[in-house]
């Protein structure tokens, strides 16, 4: 079939699908939900980025109001009071916190990922951070639905939208007994339903992927969106996939079926199977093989430590000074609540977190497993791959939390580097040590890390697709009518 | 019309696709339940363990100020009814462990979800009851839209109708019969799971177990009869069995895979749950800055102060009889619980707002009402997980008490250092928990249930107006 | 026994029938000819209460379908062109279960004998319908309406699409049932079959009756000259 014929048939085809109102209505409900979504994602984006923003602002300003008391001082106009002294560096110290920021990934307005509260903001301070708790206020039950995400609407949404455009293409018209009219005009069936699927996939992909693109475009600063754009292209050949998958199962459901609403149940049925079923049997094949951390043997474990450590804080304190002399304090307490922190507490948290930086790190390393795990296992149902792709490229893939797990890891040993000399020896802070305050860069990914992840579900997307739109083409060349 | 229903059943168990999809899911709902089954041992033998060892770690914690102590806390963690097989509700975004420590208030944390992938894949629903309320909605609806639409299209209505039966005795006799067909193979499941969760159930439990289960799946099975209902009156008014099913494939995709996460969506526009790091500011905030006429905490302490030399006749607290530091952390943490309850309660309301709104919204997707129920009968809602949350922070309090209480008669003066032992921290018994009753549950229910009721009845009302206006 | 009364009906701006009179009396066969869209089958579906007239009435032995159908199908018997069963149940089952729906329960051996008196094969009975050829599916509606003891017996286009031998057996058949005293309509487009079969016989277009004759006194050939003419 020459070009031109074809882009007739396009044409003829979509004045059909308009002159439908059932099609029409359902694409501006797509539209709107999927442009909600987009506009729900891209706000959460902003805000996330503006909280990531603040707190790195925070850090740098609360640490430059201790500076200037400090100055205050040293100037001797101020005191200073037990727990009050700019030159103390327990007091100034362990009190502050520095933010390690993840920034949203480069879909991340197309995806909210598993919905964690927080804003990928991580406090580290001279203090063992495996002690904190990820406690939470939420309302689960706000939780458990998952949110109204872009992917959400592809990956469970559309293909129903689809289904619904698409169930009766030929099964239709031979219920009506209008396809020997057509197969009589002189065009292959195979080419109408080409052209009848055309039109769906150029309407579904059009609005979406549109929306899409808008969406991750106002979410992302100006310099970073040529950065962002190899994620963007990926993803779009992947709902491009996906939306060919479902019509070519379309299409080869209407090559035999006499009956539409057979045809419906059967897609209806393959869709049941492919987005509820299988991604429950990959959860348990992922479960089986990779299971999930043990969090709370971690929680007994830590605590268990944190008792050793404890009962035996004269040793631990005398094992730091053997092997840091330098820390050893030049001073006596100014009180013993300075006494216990700099003495017994601080040299625990670095032990502690010497003893279980492991564990703590087996956490994200499980999670990884997991996440690789269910890439494999989403090839057996491409809604599980187009979430899952969706999901890494917007920056929730595991090995990006285990990439935060390491730079928070460095960033700590280099505060603590910068600070427990005078810390834990009690020798007073200078003005130099306020200067060029550490700070922490947002963990960054190579794109190119990013992408090659994503070649597991794109080429299991692609498979797909081509299994499909084979066994479609197979059977549309002997379709009658 | 019994006769009807009686040749309906035949006529579905004839139609191979009927029994297919029941067997298959039969099966899947097995399959689930065997699967929860395993979730809930693991968890539960988890509970045991963590709940004996947190408490024996707290014991030998070795001696330490008792403060120390009260800041290393303990865990407790909630327990699971049997019907948790069934219905983990909550569960994947709820952490069931509370820390109990001295600073703050008891919060729920270590949710599976923030760890394991497999428990919130973003599709697919795992447990039995979510498979129930979703496929089982699904295939209600199908076997409804299907029932009178297809008698249409093929031309047998007409006969039927011409044989002199009435209508309305017709289609209710036909509804009879599509109910047999959706019992069939929930019944045998019903009876399974009944079964299962009184073997799992504590001794003196087994009734309770029986009753929420049973309550559960009456909840479910108002609204797959709603939702049958509702199909068939589709299939009345539509002319072709395709047309009927698209306009329920519509409604079961509007009111149970968007409505949901759009209940959700709307519920945290109209009542935000606050950012927890802002919570936690503002009540330090206030813990410092005082709020109406209650001043900060440093105000507190200057009084504190003056008030016991004023009782001791003393010039200087380092000659308090008593330890003042022990006085100083029981007044701090009653100022920290005033103004943490003051927030609370303002939390709490939130949460009653969102349920609320939840309520109204299930008015429209009778889904949420279904599932609202199963959760709250199994005990895995957030009334379930708050009701444990209030006795753990009791526990918390009272046994921060005690160690406040160590330090005033432990120390003298303004000294603060000391060391307890095994024997102080024994004064905390081990955390016990009662959960709620079936009864509480039901009037925590009443509305969620109401509403399927309601709708049964409303969908009963559209059939019967669908079967007098049925033309063939 | 079948009564029309100056019956209207309209759908939307098309005229089905306009002031239709009909009679047909207990143990007559009345064929109604006419062309598609003639208002021969709005006729029926008016007397089996399937449609509501805009004017006149129609009486079912004194039973007016619009204000009571339930009473007027109960004395009715309805073959339709093409026979609907259930496809998944034997033509035995089919038949107790609409005799049961008209209000009658029937013993197996009562149906075998409606069955083979309708002209079934007996080793079709047990048979689903899914397997009948048409002409079977018609015995099958026949045995049905025989079960019923209607008075009344509509029939829409019941033989098109029935071999000649076919045709003939339904012919006899409805012979028996009229002389059994029942009041027979059918609407056709087979003329022969009408002259044969029918007493009276009245041509219908545009919704209007244009003219009645008894069948004795003309022959096939005359009916089909007179028949062109009307729709000339």
């Amino acid at each position: 079939m020459s070009g031109a014929r074809l882009g007739r048939l396009l044409v003829l085809e979509t004045r059909t699908f308009l002159a439908t109102p059932l099609s029409v209505a359902l694409i501006i409900a797509l539209a709107l939900i999927s442009g909600w979504a987009v506009f729900g994602g891209t706000i959460r984006t902003l805000e996330t980025r503006a909280h990531q923003a603040v707190a790195l602002e925070q850090h740098a300003e609360t640490w430059a109001q201790k500076r200037a008391a400090f100055i205050d001082l040293q100037a001797g106009r101020i005191e200073t009071g037990m727990f009050v002294n700019p030159a103390r560096a327990d007091l100034v110290v362990m009190s502050h916190k520095a933010p390690v920021v993840t920034p949203p990934g480069a879909l991340a307005p197309l995806s909210a990922g598993p919905a964690r509260e927080g804003n990928d903001i991580i406090a580290v301070s001279m203090a063992s951070r495996y002690g904190q708790q990820n406690e939470t206020i939420e309302n689960p039950t706000n939780r458990v639905d998952g949110p109204l995400d872009l992917i959400f609407v592809v990956a469970w949404l559309l293909p129903i939208v689809l289904l619904v455009l698409s169930y009766d293409v030929l099964a239709g018209d031979r219920e009506t007994q209008i396809s020997p009219l057509i197969a009589s005009s002189g065009t292959p069936l195979s080419k109408i339903v080409l052209g009848r699927l055309g039109v769906v996939f150029l309407a579904t992909f059009g609005v979406i992927g549109c929306i899409a693109t808008a969406g991750v475009v106002a979410a992302a600063p100006l310099d970073q969106l040529v950065h962002n754009l190899p994620d963007l292209v990926v993803w779009l050949g992947s709902l491009g996939l996906y939306i060919g998958f479902w019509l070519a199962l379309s299409a080869s459901l209407n090559a035999r079926l006499r009956h539409a609403a057979a045809a419906g149940v059967a897609l209806l049925t393959i869709w049941i199977t492919l987005s509820l079923v299988t991604p429950v049997l990959a959860a348990q094949w992922v479960a089986v093989g990779a299971a999930a951390p043990d969090r709370l043997t971690y929680v007994l474990q830590y605590r268990a430590l944190q008792n050793d450590l404890a009962e035996r804080s004269a040793e631990v304190r005398e094992t730091y000074y053997g092997a840091n002399p330098e820390r050893r304090p030049v001073r006596g307490p100014f009180s013993e609540y300075e006494e216990y922190f700099v003495e017994t507490y601080y040299p625990r948290q670095v032990v502690l977190d010497q003893v279980f930086f492991p564990h703590a790190r087996e956490i994200h390393v499980r999670q990884v497993a997991q996440a690789r795990r269910l890439r494999l296992a989403a090839f057996l149902s491409p809604p599980l791959m187009i979430k899952r792709l969706t999901d890494d490229l917007a920056g929730f893939a595991p090995e990006r939390r285990l990439a935060a797990f390491d730079a928070t890891e460095q960033f700590q040993a280099a505060w603590r580097e910068r600070f427990d000399v005078k810390l834990a020896s009690r020798r007073s802070l200078t003005l130099a040590d306020y200067d060029d305050l550490p700070t922490a860069s947002p963990v960054s990914e190579a794109g190119a890390v990013r992408l090659v992840r994503a070649i597991t579900p794109l080429g299991g997307l692609l498979a797909g697709f081509l299994l499909a739109a084979a066994l479609a083409w197979m059977r549309l060349r002997r379709a009658g009518p | 019309m019994l006769s009807v229903a009686r040749r309906e059943l035949q006529l579905q168990l004839r139609d191979g696709r009927l029994a297919i999809a029941a067997l298959l899911l039969l099966l899947l709902l097995s399959a689930a339940t065997v699967v929860g089954w395993a979730q809930y041992e693991k968890g539960e033998a988890q509970r045991v363990r963590f709940a004996e060892e947190s408490y024996a770690q707290w014991l030998n914690q070795g001696p330490k100020h008792p403060h120390r102590a009260a800041a290393y806390g303990m865990y407790v963690a909630k327990p699971e009814t049997p019907l948790a097989v069934f219905e983990p509700g909550l569960r994947p975004f709820a952490g069931r462990t509370l820390w109990l420590q001295a600073h703050s208030n008891a919060a729920f944390s270590h949710a599976p979800a923030d760890d394991d992938l497999t428990a919130s894949p973003g599709l697919g629903e795992t447990s039995g009851a979510a498979l129930l309320q979703l496929l089982g909605g699904l295939f209600a609806m199908v076997l409804g839209a299907l029932s009178v639409a297809r008698d249409r299209e093929t031309g047998v209505m007409r006969q039927i109708l011409a044989q002199g039966i009435s209508p309305r005795r017709w289609i209710g006799g036909k509804c009879l019969g599509l109910v047999a067909a959706l019992l069939l193979p929930l019944v045998p499941f019903a009876i399974l799971l009944i079964a299962t969760t009184a073997w799992a159930a504590a001794e003196g439990a087994v009734w309770a177990a029986i009753g929420r289960t049973a309550a559960a799946l009456g909840a479910t099975l108002v609204y797959l009869l709603g939702l049958l209902a509702i199909g068939v009156a589709v299939s009345a008014f539509s002319r072709t069995s395709r047309g009927a099913l698209v306009v329920v494939l519509s409604l079961w995709v509007a009111g149970s895979v968007l409505a949901p996460r759009a209940a959700s969506l709307l519920t945290l526009r109209i009542a935000p749950t606050p950012d927890a790091a802002v919570y936690a500011s503002v009540i330090r905030d206030e813990f410092n800055g005082g709020y109406g006429e209650r001043p900060g905490w440093d105000d507190q302490l200057a009084a504190l102060e003056d008030s016991v030399k004023a009782e001791y006749g003393l010039s200087s607290l380092d000659e308090a009889p008593v330890g003042f530091s022990g006085l100083r952390m029981q007044a701090m943490d009653a100022w920290t619980n005033e103004v943490a309850d003051r927030h609370h309660a303002q939390l709490l309301a939130t949460y009653d707002r969102q349920q609320q709104i939840r309520t109204v919204l299930s008015v429209f997707a009778p889904y949420l009402a279904a599932r609202a129920a199963s959760h709250g009968f199994a005990g895995m809602d957030w009334a379930h997980y708050q009701h444990f949350a209030a006795a753990a922070e009791e526990y918390r309090r009272a046994f921060n008490v005690q160690m406040n209480e160590a330090i005033v008669a432990g120390t003298r003066g303004q000294a603060w250092e000391m060391n307890a032992g095994r024997e102080t921290w024994a004064l905390a018994p081990p955390f016990t928990y009662q959960e709620p009753g079936l009864g509480w549950a039901l009037r925590a229910q009443w509305p969620a249930v109401s509403i399927l009721v309601a709708w049964l009845f409303g969908a009963l009302g559209l059939l019967a107006f669908a079967a007098q206006r049925l033309r063939p | 026994m079948l009564i029309a009364e100056k019956l209207h009906k309209r759908f939307g701006d098309h005229v089905a029938l306009q002031s239709l009179d009909l009679r047909v009396d207990a143990g007559e066969v009345y064929a109604l000819l006419g062309p598609n869209g003639a208002g021969k089958t709005t006729t029926v579906n008016c007397f089996l209460g399937f449609v509501t007239p805009d004017g006149g009435r129609v009486l079912v032995d004194g039973v007016d379908p619009a204000i009571d159908p339930q009473g007027a199908r109960a004395l009715l018997a309805y073959i339709p062109e093409q026979v609907n069963l259930y496809p998944q149940l034997s033509g035995d089952e089919n038949l107790a279960y609409f005799a049961e729906l008209g209000g009658r329960r029937t013993t197996a051996a009562e149906r075998r004998s409606l069955l083979t008196e309708a002209g079934l094969q007996e080793q079709a009975f047990d048979q689903r319908i899914s397997g009948y050829s048409k002409g079977m599916r018609q015995k099958v509606g026949v045995a049905i309406a025989l079960a019923k003891h209607a008075r009344g017996l509509l029939l829409d286009e019941p033989t098109s699409g029935l071999d000649p031998s076919a045709s003939y057996e339904f012919s006899r058949l409805l012979e028996k049932l009229a002389l059994g005293g029942v009041a027979v309509l059918m609407a056709t487009h087979d003329i022969f079959r009408a002259r044969d079969v029918a007493s009276r016989v009245g041509i219908m277009r545009g919704g209007v009756l244009r003219r009645e004759l008894p069948a004795s006194e003309i022959s096939a050939t005359e009916l089909e000259a007179l028949y062109l003419g009307e729709m000339a």
